[in-house]
């Protein structure tokens, strides 16, 4: 079920909603929740929710081991069982197929393949799992003594299948008692209305520009340059609006869950354009990866062993093929250079300069990221400039360039401050009227697009 | 102040949420959609099979979208913000040019267009040989705004391969004989009352030019409003055209029949309000047609073998032809056709069929 269709939105969220509003008390509340999670999830993997509740068990009591055994070396083993568990999870129903791939065509071998499909958001939740119990380890949080509200952390529908990527101790107070006020609900459901017409008043028409050049047979330079551009837009506005909606759906429910976005287009250099893009997967890898392999306070071997690790890792997490690897390399590469080298440069340079820098490797990056397998990054890199004597413009490019210009200007403006900004400078009086009428305006337009369009695709189904 | 935006934000949320969530309940389904031509997703039947191969929920998906409270409505706003806030060129492919809607073309099949032309030529070749066999390609609407820029067949290859590789049967190029003004407005196809150009450079080709009822014979009957099927699929509110269809003595008294025809004559207004208004000629999608023509000027046999532009021009060549057979190859394989077709020797045959025809020509079998 995606928070952009119209299962969720007409026929599960108002039903939810009413029965959260009917629910007394915040452990009813928090049953509500955890039930109408797991039929959300069931809506999708309809066997995999088991999978899900085994995953909450199992760290519910690990856990508690944990805290049982605190400074002995039974928490220890506890921790390596339940990060092995996690990860054996992660690696079966993701990597499995991907290294048998590999192993097959480096060594000619013909094991057949295991085509389990890979259980929708198990990235997410096996990440936040995983930060949970380390977390307990660490003393940075209590064990939760209640099995139901830790099934509810773990199951929680918002953030379950597209992040943000939510700790544990991000939400621990308010899985025990929250706040439940008029403001939060307003503030929320203008989030989410605002996240969910990113998603289909955007992210939705970059992709048809995708789909067009992936369809055309007309390609030249001008259109790859244009894919690339559509793709960037629609992945950010995917990404963001998701996450946007994931927050306004908590803050709803009376949960503050992290910020995942913060206009990363407007970054000057590639180091903080991680600062702004996807901030709770770098937050993740930062705080149980990097630093604990040593971070920058070791050597400069090891800490360019520690960098080079991160960004594989977090390459391999958006999805089990050699183009994320690389896309994810890239950057460890990027961010490598920067510091050493670049990164006092750019400080120097115009700050126009150093925009350009930044979208070029972002242009090129989530190319490579799109691509269909290494094959597929040389041909559309490749493309980008004109390899196979393909031509530097053809009609179609020309035509879609025409057709799109309006919504990528609209699409390109919306991704940096401006219209906050703007908006910012508006007295509280007519707010007053504008807020509730643009979050109507989103709702009916999205659904609009929803209704008469064939283009709604998930992007988190290989994270 | 901020109180109230909250409030006002929380119950336009709701009033939207809720609304349109009951309004899916107990507003009754609909069976169809006429302005996109296909019938809706009615409820998914609740199975365990179904819902644990997420059949189910895809279904239910598309059952809540189809069966959507005020659901044309939606369309019109999605077509409208697309072609007015966006502007965008086009809608789904379908793009409006001074009032007139066009379908976008974005791919010529070279594969299809040849295979169009091979099986003309091997339907010469198994069962027209004796007979005097045309043929014509009818252009689509995006042939006569070709050089605005907008994703079109590559119609210089298409002609080419007709002109060149049909064997056996006699070209006629009525692109001269055609403007945009002669299509509809709304819809793919062309006007019967405009098309007496086309009708007497094929007469004159096929040699009964003088035998062919000349305009002023026929009297205009008006259906209005019809909704081309552009329109439709572009959801853009705007008016319909006038559906005008032309009789004379010669529509009048033919007698109509054929394995799949219900009806005995050439025009069938009552289907006006069906799914396409253009099914008033011949009934719409019909394999064979035959049309016995006893007042017609010659005792000459006519067999058409068309797509749906054939069945506005073959009631014109009632007068001049005492027998018509229409066929349709898209609904009748050529292997059936001995069953249903006689093919008199010395007859002429015109083969007929637009470029988005020819385009995915392999619908011919």
């Amino acid at each position: 079920m995606l928070f952009s269709g119209a299962t969720f939105l007409y026929a599960f969220l108002p039903t939810v909603l009413f029965l959260y509003a009917a629910a007394p008390g915040t452990k009813a509340k928090n049953y509500v929740l955890l039930l109408s999670s797991l039929v959300f999830y069931f809506f999708g993997e309809p066997v995999y929710v088991l999978l899900l509740i085994f995953s909450s068990i199992s760290d519910w009591l690990h856990s508690l081991y944990i805290e049982k055994h605190r400074g002995e070396r039974k928490a220890k083993i506890a921790l390596i069982s339940s990060i092995v568990i996690n990860l054996a999870m992660l690696g079966f129903f993701k990597y499995t197929d991907f290294l048998i791939g590999t192993v097959n065509a480096l060594f000619g071998a013909s094991i057949p393949k295991t085509g389990v499909p890979l259980p929708i958001g198990i990235s997410f939740f096996t990440f936040q799992t995983m930060s949970y119990t380390v977390d307990v380890y660490r003393g940075r949080a209590h064990a939760q003594k209640d099995l139901g509200t830790m099934a509810t952390f773990v199951c929680l529908f918002p953030q379950l299948i597209a992040g943000p990527i939510v700790r544990y101790v991000d939400v621990a107070e308010e899985l025990e008692s929250r706040k439940h006020t008029l403001e939060n609900a307003a503030l929320g459901i203008r989030r989410f209305a605002f996240g969910l017409g990113k998603k289909v008043l955007v992210a939705n028409v970059m992709y048809e520009v995708t789909v067009f050049f992936r369809d055309s047979g007309d390609k030249s330079v001008l259109f790859y340059w244009l894919y690339a551009l559509a793709f960037a837009l629609q992945i950010y506005f995917d990404f963001s609006g998701y996450s946007d909606m994931a927050i306004g759906l908590g803050r709803i429910f009376g949960f503050k869950f992290p910020e995942n976005f913060n206009y990363p287009y407007i970054s000057k250099s590639v180091t903080e354009f991680w600062r702004r893009w996807h901030m709770t997967l770098g937050g993740w890898f930062r705080d149980y990866v990097y630093i604990p392999l040593g971070g920058n306070r070791t050597t400069k071997l090891k800490w360019l062993r520690n960098i080079a690790v991160v960004w594989i890792l977090t390459g391999a997490w958006h999805g089990a093929e050699w183009n994320f690897v690389l896309w994810g390399a890239m950057f460890g590469v990027l961010l490598i250079v920067e510091k050493l080298w670049l990164g006092r440069a750019l400080e120097k340079l115009p700050r126009f300069v150093s925009h350009i820098y930044v979208l070029f490797i972002v242009l090129i990056s989530f190319t490579v990221f799109n691509a269909d397998g290494l094959s597929g990054v040389v041909r559309d890199i490749g493309g980008l400039f004109g390899a196979g004597g393909i031509p530097l413009v053809s009609a179609e490019a020309v035509y879609y360039l025409r057709s799109y210009t309006v919504a990528i200007a609209l699409a390109v403006v919306g991704a940096t401050p401006l219209p906050k900004f703007l908006y910012g400078k508006l007295s509280e009086a007519p707010k007053t009227v504008l807020e509730p009428l643009a979050t109507g305006a989103l709702l009916i337009l999205s659904t609009a697009l929803l209704i008469d369009g064939s283009f709604n695709p998930f992007l988190y189904f290989r994270f | 102040m901020k109180k109230v935006k909250y409030i006002l934000t929380v119950a336009v949320f709701a009033l939207i949420l809720f609304g349109f969530a009951v309004g899916q309940v107990f507003l009754p389904d609909k069976d169809r959609s006429y302005t996109e031509r296909r019938e809706l997703a009615r409820a998914p039947e609740v199975t365990a099979k179904a819902v644990f191969n997420r059949e189910f929920s895809d279904k239910l998906e598309t059952y809540l979208l189809d069966q959507f409270p005020l659901r044309e409505r939606f369309r019109q706003l999605n077509a409208t913000f697309r072609f007015y806030g966006l502007r965008q060129l086009d809608s789904n492919g379908i793009y409006i040019k001074e009032g007139t809607v066009f379908k976008t073309e974005t791919s010529t099949n070279e594969e299809q267009i040849r295979y169009g032309a091979a099986f003309y030529t091997a339907l010469i070749d198994g069962y027209l040989k004796d007979c005097n066999v045309y043929y014509t390609v009818v252009p689509d609407k995006g042939w006569f705004v070709r050089d605005l820029g907008y994703p079109h067949l590559d119609y210089d290859l298409l002609y080419d391969i007709m002109e060149n590789d049909v064997k056996g049967a006699g070209f006629i190029d009525i692109r001269d004989t055609l403007s945009l003004d002669k299509y509809y407005r709304t819809d793919t196809h062309w006007k019967q009352p405009d098309l007496f150009d086309t009708v007497q450079k094929l007469g004159d080709a096929m040699g009964v030019g003088e035998a062919l009822t000349p305009e002023s014979d026929y009297t205009p009957h008006t259906l209005f409003p019809f909704n081309g099927v552009y329109m439709q699929q572009s959801a853009v509110p705007m008016e319909g055209d006038d559906l005008v269809y032309l009789t004379s003595e010669y529509t009048e008294s033919a007698a109509v029949s054929g394995p799949m025809y219900k009806y005995d004559t050439v025009y069938v207004p009552e289907l006006f309000e069906g799914m396409d208004g253009y099914d008033v000629f011949l009934g719409g999608s019909q394999p064979i047609i035959e049309i016995e023509c006893p007042n017609a000027k010659t005792d000459r046999e006519l067999y058409i073998f068309r797509d749906s532009f054939g069945s506005s021009l073959a009631p014109l060549f009632t007068g001049a032809y005492a027998k018509i057979t229409v066929i349709d190859l898209r609904y009748v394989t050529t292997a059936y056709l001995p069953t249903y077709v006689t093919f008199t020797p010395g007859a002429d045959v015109l083969l007929i069929n637009s470029t988005l025809v020819l385009n995915t020509a392999m619908i011919m079998r």
